[in-house]
């Protein structure tokens, strides 16, 4: 049990720090990796909790398919141009 | 009240929603914003798992399954958040254009 | 849009900042009060699931939740799924292409080549395992909609497979059926999207079919964005009307 409890508060504790890096971090294209690495945590969290079905679904839909379609969107954003990521850190830095 | 994982899943799930809430409030990005609508989604699934699963021996399968059903109109709803984003940034890009050019 | 604070000094944002910030902690201490100590604590729906699990025709409780029980989520998320790429579709515009036209790669092709064939097979796996074990629609209906995303990503040639006119009716195929299948059972004497023990296995896996076909085509069609008739040249008088908006 206290090796379970352990890696449950270490998993939570994670995953809140993924959660403030996701919208903390400067780079929009660091958020957007971290908030995949962020949706294969919670799908280990679902194991935890024995809801295989939504880890199944978390870990495909949640994380996978979530971040392909936030990549591409930030690549249509800000991708062609290469200063405009430049920029959009200056506008958070502010 | 000893810590059981129901209780730090739980106020995890809490926590999420907040933090979600925070980003949703302070960013100044579309794009984040639209993340931090994902994170609080992600927090109030978390929470009504976790319900689901310290409510007896048996986990409660109607909460997982309308988690499993949040999942799906959640990817939906973040692509739709997502083609408005880019619509947006380009209008914006004509309009900064346009406006460079002179034409309006 | 994104400019609105442009203006103020990093020192004077963080100044406006605590307010909400101290707002927000007050917000999770009274929701972590409301966890901890619930007042009055409600009995779940386990029980009731597990005594009529033996009349909803599949092993699997979370399967028999989504698709016999309260399949009216189910339906109304496929109809949820359909409105997103309609959303996506009309927000497309034809302007930005070029942009996230990707150099297709050596790696990519030959990574698509092995994993599409797996994943449909994972997919299907997935639905057949989902009457008794986890898997089910929703999670066969991701992997394949990872398949189509893959084959997306550099245009394959295998897309030309699947006929373009064939989008829209695919799209609408898994929705349709549960429709006319939730009918059926209302015509046999059942209730509205209610099916009974003998033939409920059978049903339930055809929907699943379906609704598993249709979700995977519904995400690889929300990752596109790009609606199927524009392309086919009749829609060619609309980027010149959408670019006349801001000249």
């Amino acid at each position: 049990m206290t090796a379970v409890g352990a890696f449950d508060i270490l998993l939570c504790l994670t995953l809140i720090w993924l959660a403030w890096q996701v919208l903390a971090s400067r780079d929009p294209f660091r958020a957007v990796v971290l908030f995949i690495s962020f949706g294969m945590l919670m799908a280990l969290g679902w194991v935890r909790l024995q809801a295989p079905d939504l880890a199944l679904a978390e870990a495909a839909i949640g994380s996978g398919l979530t971040g392909a379609l936030f990549l591409s969107a930030l690549r249509k954003v800000i991708g062609g141009k290469k200063d405009e990521r430049r920029l959009d850190r200056d506008e958070e830095a502010q | 009240m000893t810590i059981s994982p129901a209780l730090i899943y739980g106020l995890t799930g809490l926590a999420l929603f907040v933090i979600g809430l925070a980003g949703l409030l302070l960013c100044q990005q579309l794009l984040r914003k639209i993340l931090a609508v994902n994170v609080m989604a992600s927090g109030v699934f978390l929470f009504l798992v976790t319900i689901a699963h310290g409510s007896g021996a048996l986990t409660d399968p109607v909460p997982q399954a309308m988690v499993l059903t949040g999942i799906v109109v959640s990817v939906s709803s973040t692509a739709a958040a997502l083609a408005l984003l880019c619509r947006i940034r380009e209008s914006a890009d004509h309009r900064d254009l346009s406006q460079k050019k002179g034409e309006r | 849009m994104t400019k609105v604070g442009k203006e103020r000094t990093p020192h004077n944002r963080g100044w406006q900042r605590l307010p909400i910030m101290a707002l927000l902690l007050l917000f999770l201490a009274a929701l972590a009060r409301a966890y901890l100590f619930p007042g009055a604590s409600a009995a779940g729906l386990a029980a009731r699931v597990d005594a009529s699990l033996a009349a909803g025709g599949v092993g699997s409780r979370v399967t028999a939740v989504l698709l016999n029980f309260r399949a009216y989520d189910t339906l109304l998320e496929c109809f949820v799924l359909l409105l997103g790429v309609m959303v996506v579709w009309s927000l497309w515009r034809p302007d930005g292409a070029e942009s996230r036209e990707p150099a297709a790669g050596a790696i990519l092709a030959s990574l698509e080549r092995l994993l599409v064939p797996l994943m449909i097979m994972v997919g299907s796996y997935l639905l057949w395992a989902g009457s008794d074990r986890a898997g089910g629609a929703f999670q066969a209906g991701a992997i394949l909609g990872g398949a189509g995303v893959l084959l997306l990503l550099d245009s394959s040639p295998l897309l030309k497979v699947f006929p373009k006119r064939g989008l829209v009716p695919g799209l609408c195929l898994g929705p349709l059926f549960f429709l006319s299948a939730s009918i059926a059972a209302m015509a046999w004497g059942g209730n509205f999207l209610e099916y009974r023990s003998p033939e409920a296995a059978l049903i339930i896996i055809a929907l699943e079919g379906a609704a598993a076909f249709s979700i995977g085509l519904c995400l690889a069609a929300l990752f596109g964005g790009r609606p199927p008739e524009r392309e086919a040249g009749d829609g060619r008088d609309r980027p010149s009307r959408d670019r006349g908006e801001f000249r």
